[in-house]
């Protein structure tokens, strides 16, 4: 059932009120669920298949403003979703907090904002965040076949020599298509072995490991190192585990860009996504643009997400500028579920 | 006659050896209802001790492992053992659950595995409960000592208890139930 995962991986984070009308809303729109939004003393809401709506007490869904009843996030109903969301374990997720998210099991990442503590000493640095006020519960789908379409430009030059940078606004679908092109890449295919791929999940949302094992599948000959920092990550993976592609999520600062051009530089592949509009947004980003100029990608694919549907809209060759691609091309699971979400 | 006051004599002979054997029976199991006594005082300080020996894992789980604490306590139930195990187990899976706050499920686990020591001995970590979870790691630890010096306290006095009852309480057994027996006799 596709809305399994809302019932077995978000519900059991949801405070009270919020699940049982979750729990009752309409199968499809269950189905179709992307976020579940919640604000301190306002009507919880959710995006749905794309578009905002408001839920109400009894699970029924309408357009944001235009609900009977709506159901209230009250402060015991904050309070109640903190806790869920963070295990009662401020002390262990102090650093994911600082950057406004918490992964929960499923690798569904919730966003949390409120009053930031700062550091007083070594500059403005956000130590935590206290009196949570807004939460975004982002349900992460695994869509096994959704990188069909463009596996081709991602093997454009062999197993040997791949460096893809995957873009698009957030929530638009990179991490289910980087999921996707990681499995197929480290599985088996008709006149193709599988290749070594190893995943450096920072925020525990590619694989979504539980005790060491991927919650998503991932593939045969994969390796993930998960909560660590991208460059540190990289480093370590090409030291214990020698893998042929790396991938890896939202390339950000200089010293992400830096080591994958080291890794690159090692021989070893990389697929990578950013957050940007398109390609002119990542030449428009220092540490993104000395990344490419320096060579660490030769394909860019630029993702668009629209009325739900993930769509491939431009694939770039990086040296000469050209879209390799005739018309954009919609992102689809085997099983036809178009609804990923990042 | 003489048949008859044999008869007697030996009646008499089997009703003090009963009453005798009836003292023995008050004064025995008086004098093993203060060894009991002093034995129960004994188990709270060892249980007291355990619950410091689970704070200090815990400690080690929470600031060194930054375990979940619903793994956090079901790792040291297994280091505590005993009642405390038990108990802590308990809270684990309360938590796991997703059935309360940690102070709630400390709460609840306290009252569903019942026994010595008792929420009056445990007010350090019913007191710890209420903010197990809710701050960084280093506020964790130094609430964590807290509760364990405030327990190691608790224990400290339980064990004189236990010494004055290991002292006392037999002998008061014995001698009270000697009086029982020399009243009903």
């Amino acid at each position: 059932m596709p809305d399994d995962v809302v019932l077995r991986e978000i519900c059991p984070a949801l405070p009270g009120p919020v699940r049982r009308a979750v729990e009752q809303m309409a199968h499809e729109d269950r189905a179709g669920l992307n976020e579940v939004r919640l604000r301190r003393g306002r009507p919880a809401s959710a995006v749905v298949r794309g578009a905002d709506v408001c839920i109400s007490a009894r699970g029924d869904i309408s357009a944001e403003g235009a609900g009977a009843q709506p159901l209230l996030a009250t402060d015991a109903v904050m309070s109640e979703a903190v806790r869920l969301v963070t295990a009662s374990s401020v002390y262990a997720i102090q650093h994911e907090l600082s950057q406004g998210y918490v992964t929960i099991p499923g690798g569904h990442r919730v966003g949390l904002v409120g009053r930031a503590v700062v550091e007083s000493s070594g500059g403005a640095r956000v130590r935590t965040q206290t009196d949570i006020g807004s939460l975004n519960y982002r349900i992460a789908r695994s869509m096994p076949g959704v990188a069909d379409a463009v596996l081709e430009f991602v093997l454009r030059r062999g197993a040997a020599d791949i460096r893809v940078l995957v873009v698009s606004p957030p929530g638009d679908g990179k991490t289910t298509l980087l999921r996707d092109i990681a499995r197929q890449l480290a599985s088996t295919a008709p006149g193709r072995a599988p290749v070594r791929v190893g995943i450096v999940d920072e925020r525990s949302e590619i694989a979504a490991c539980t005790g060491g094992a991927p919650g998503h599948d991932v593939g045969l000959t994969c390796d993930v190192i998960e909560g660590c920092p991208k460059a540190e990550g990289i480093s370590i993976l090409i030291r214990s585990m020698a893998p042929r592609v790396i991938v890896t999520d939202e390339i950000g600062g200089p010293a992400d860009a830096d080591a994958l051009f080291e890794a690159s530089r090692s021989g070893v592949g990389i697929v990578a996504s950013a957050h940007a509009a398109g390609w002119g947004q990542v030449v428009a980003r220092p540490a993104l643009a000395a990344a490419v100029a320096a060579g660490a990608f030769h394909t860019c694919l630029v993702l668009l997400r629209r009325a739900g549907i993930i769509l491939c809209q431009q694939v770039l060759d990086v040296e000469s500028g050209r879209n390799l691609l005739q018309r954009p091309v919609p992102l689809v699971a085997a099983g036809g579920d178009t609804h990923g979400r990042h | 006659m003489r048949r008859g006051a044999t008869h007697m004599a030996a009646t008499d002979q089997a009703v003090v050896l009963l009453k005798l054997a009836g003292a023995a029976l008050v004064v025995g199991c008086s004098g093993l209802a203060g060894l009991e006594h002093s034995r129960a005082q004994r188990a709270v300080a060892e249980e007291l001790g355990r619950w410091i020996t689970a704070l200090s894992a815990l400690e080690t789980e929470i600031s060194y492992g930054q375990s979940r604490l619903a793994d956090a306590l079901a790792r040291s139930a297994e280091v505590a053992g005993g009642r405390t195990g038990l108990r802590l187990r308990r809270a684990a899976e309360l938590l796991a659950e997703g059935k309360g706050t940690p102070g709630e499920c400390i709460r609840r686990a306290l009252a569903d595995v019942a026994g010595p020591p008792g929420a009056e001995l445990l007010s350090p970590v019913i007191v710890l409960s209420d903010c197990l979870g809710a701050s960084h790691g280093d506020d964790q630890v130094r609430q964590m000592r807290l509760a364990g010096t405030r327990l190691g306290r608790a224990m400290g006095e339980a064990e004189a208890r236990a010494d004055r009852c290991a002292r006392l309480w037999p002998s008061v057994g014995f001698l009270m139930g000697a009086m029982v027996a020399l009243a009903l006799m």
